[in-house]
């Protein structure tokens, strides 16, 4: 017999009812309640739980704006006007003026990317990316700096509802709540452990 | 890896000796358990979300072999491959036979409990692969030489002066000249080390938190993010994880998250969380080439049946340790095996026979804090004590407390010689207590057969009449 069937026998073997037929399965998940304290507004939670994880969030109110932004977050937090960003049809629009940009996965040497996020969930400050050509992995976890453009249409209260979002499976979908970080050297938080140092969201108000 | 549990009496008391152990424990304790509560306080209905987890857990394992199948049949289904292990041995033999196909040369590692249990690293390193573990915790203790002491936090026994130390004797060679004494200096250290390693590695080996059914995705929760580069730049990514690591579907994995953050490290969320599904598509730009998942078994199956079924809810949160007053004094090692604290005190004597841990479910007080903090509502006191009572028809407990609690058990059982023992007790006690040579009335600082009690606290001698006896006297009014 099979390493597989083993298991599988001796696991039958130990049910209360034989039979491998599809269970019902109905448990409702509770509702996340919060109580009065942190503010019911999703673009407000959205900002309040970022700002908890130590990143930061700039609401922009067009998309063509987002260079300029970008622009300014750089050059504030020191790093070059020189990013990695996904090829995303979005991106390749934009008039990016003064940023030398490159459309592809990241690179070791690489410092700062631009990504976009397929939605944002309000409940844990989260943005969630999804893999796909124009989407690649690499750019969330390998440069210091990550900025992460979420449309504010996008903006979920809770993972629950990102699920119902129509999507067919993708490789990788990567749910992210602010800067890599470790606290295993006497408990103390260090950002950027493997990942990213610096998590900057640009909220766009609309198309 | 070699179970030492029943070295557990010595490794305790030198764990209690140990200065640089102890004031790492000490720094630890307060932070996990104050940054729990917030993080609890912080979702009104917690209570609701750990009722959740339970009853979840418990339907999940009532239909293990469904959703397993179901698992196996969509990661399939999305291009990966599922293998099964009986045990350790197999589970190494089939990443083994992976890294062997692919001619593999370097191997990078995400935290996996599951390959601490099957000791892979040093089965790869045997056969020639250059292993290299991620979690900054991990390599830390990789470089020592060391197991992890905490399930979540693997390097909590290290001070930050003796981590300098090992980077300087590990690092030197690699052109890093100088100490690196500062937090940040050193976590940016082992980044650039690690750094190459991520980029040449050929297969990528993580753990699983949750494996989800109706998906065929595999759920990883990290905060460093070497888990996603682990899983992301190999050509090769490999999951262990053991078969009750299942859940049915993408709703109970949002119940679970909100419990797992919160018990574990106190977040709403952990940094990232990523559910992966099979090998890259046909035109991502990364990612890699295969995706396997090994499911290891190691005696869970067996577990289903019986009185430790409960333990198979654990989802690994390290709660019950944080909260345990025996691990938050000896840290993990003295335990002697993968798992410490009170789950590890439940899993241990199962997984690694009860006769090679005989003194683990004895290294609690039963004051059920773990039950009360666990997410998935683990009745641990419960099970540690159906652990003893095992231990004791299988007469591996101790002699003297063997011995001691029959004759106790004896003596309770009837009322009449009860009454008479404590009454003479009492009596002698007291008389001893008037008449002894030295010291203050009311308390012995030495008693023949007490000198456990003794050496650290005195003995508080009783009045001359009993409970009992003033009970009665009074009419049975207080």
């Amino acid at each position: 017999m099979s390493a597989r069937e083993t298991i599988l026998e001796t696991i039958r073997r130990h049910k209360p009812e034989r039979g491998s037929r599809k269970p019902d399965f109905r448990i409702p998940l509770p509702v996340p309640d919060f109580g009065p304290d942190p503010p019911q507004d999703p673009v407000d939670l959205f900002i309040h739980r970022l700002s908890q994880v130590h990143a930061t969030c700039e609401i922009v109110r067009r998309w063509s704006r987002i260079p300029d932004a970008v622009s300014r977050y750089l050059a504030n937090v020191r790093q070059p006007a020189q990013v990695v960003a996904s090829p995303d049809e979005g991106f390749h629009r934009l008039d990016w003026g003064g940023i030398a940009i490159e459309y592809r996965a990241a690179a070791p040497p690489d410092r700062v990317s631009v990504t976009r996020a397929c939605a944002g969930i309000a409940e844990t400050g989260t943005v969630a990316m999804v893999s796909s050509a124009s989407s690649p992995v690499t750019l969330n976890f390998l440069p210091e700096t990550h900025i992460v453009v979420l449309e504010r249409i996008r903006l979920v209260s809770s993972m629950e509802q990102f699920w119902s979002m129509p999507e067919s499976p993708p490789r990788a979908i990567n749910f992210i709540t602010g800067p890599s970080k470790t606290a295993d050297i006497e408990q103390t938080i260090v950002y950027g452990a493997h990942g990213p140092r610096r998590f900057h969201v640009l909220l766009i108000e609309s198309g | 890896m070699e179970v030492l549990s029943r070295n557990f009496r010595n490794a305790s008391r030198a764990a209690l000796l140990d200065a640089e152990l102890q004031a790492a424990l000490a720094r630890a304790e307060g932070g996990f358990v104050d940054t729990r509560q917030k993080a609890v306080d912080d979702l009104k209905n917690f209570e609701s979300f750990r009722e959740y987890g339970e009853k979840v857990k418990n339907h999940t394992l009532e239909h293990l072999d469904y959703y397993l199948e179901l698992f196996e049949q969509n990661v399939e289904e999305s291009g990966g491959q599922v293998h099964w292990a009986q045990n350790g041995e197999q589970a190494n033999r089939i990443i083994l036979d992976i890294c062997e196909k692919v001619n593999a040369r370097k191997i990078t590692k995400g935290k996996s409990m599951v390959s601490e249990e099957a000791a892979t690293n040093s089965t790869l390193e045997r056969n020639g692969y250059e292993v290299l573990e991620t979690d900054l915790g991990e390599y830390i203790i990789q470089l020592a030489q060391e197991t992890p002491s905490h399930i979540i936090a693997p390097a909590i026994h290290k001070s930050k002066a003796g981590v300098t130390e090992l980077f300087h004797q590990h690092h030197a060679r690699l052109g890093f000249d100088g100490k690196v004494t500062v937090h940040e200096e050193i976590v940016d250290q082992a980044r650039q080390v690690l750094r190459e390693h991520f980029c040449s590695a050929d297969v990528g080996i993580t753990g699983g938190n949750f494996l989800i059914a109706e998906t065929g995705s595999v759920a990883i929760v990290t905060n460093e993010g070497n888990g996603d580069l682990t899983a992301t730049l190999p050509r090769v990514h490999i999951v262990t994880a053991s078969i009750e690591k299942v859940i049915p579907d993408l709703t109970a994995l949002g119940g679970f998250l909100r419990l797992l953050g919160r018990s574990a490290t106190g977040q709403t969320m952990s940094v990232y969380t990523t559910l992966f599904n099979g090998p890259r598509r046909e035109n991502d730009l990364d990612g890699p080439d295969e995706f396997h998942v090994v499911l290891l078994d190691n005696g869970r199956s067996e577990i289903l049946n019986g009185s430790f079924r409960d333990i198979l809810r654990c989802i690994r949160c390290g709660a019950c340790l944080n909260h345990c007053p025996v691990y938050t004094r000896i840290g993990g090692h003295a335990y002697g095996w993968v798992y410490p604290g009170p789950m590890g005190s439940v899993l241990t004597p199962i997984l690694a026979g009860q006769k090679n841990a005989p003194d683990l479910p004895h290294a609690c007080t039963l004051n059920g804090r773990c039950q009360t903090v666990c997410p998935v509502k683990i009745p641990l006191p419960d099970l540690i004590r159906t652990h003893r009572v095992q231990l004791n028809r299988m007469k591996a407990d101790s002699a003297v407390g063997r011995t001691g609690f029959s004759l106790w058990y004896r003596l309770a059982r009837s009322p009449g010689s009860y009454v008479l023992a404590t009454r003479v007790a009492a009596l002698v006690l007291n008389a001893l207590d008037r008449f002894k040579p030295g010291g203050a009335r009311g308390r012995f600082r030495w008693l023949p057969l007490l000198k456990p009690w003794t050496a650290s606290r005195d003995f508080p001698a009783p009045g001359a009449s009993t409970f009992q006896r003033m009970w009665k006297k009074h009419g049975g009014e207080p």
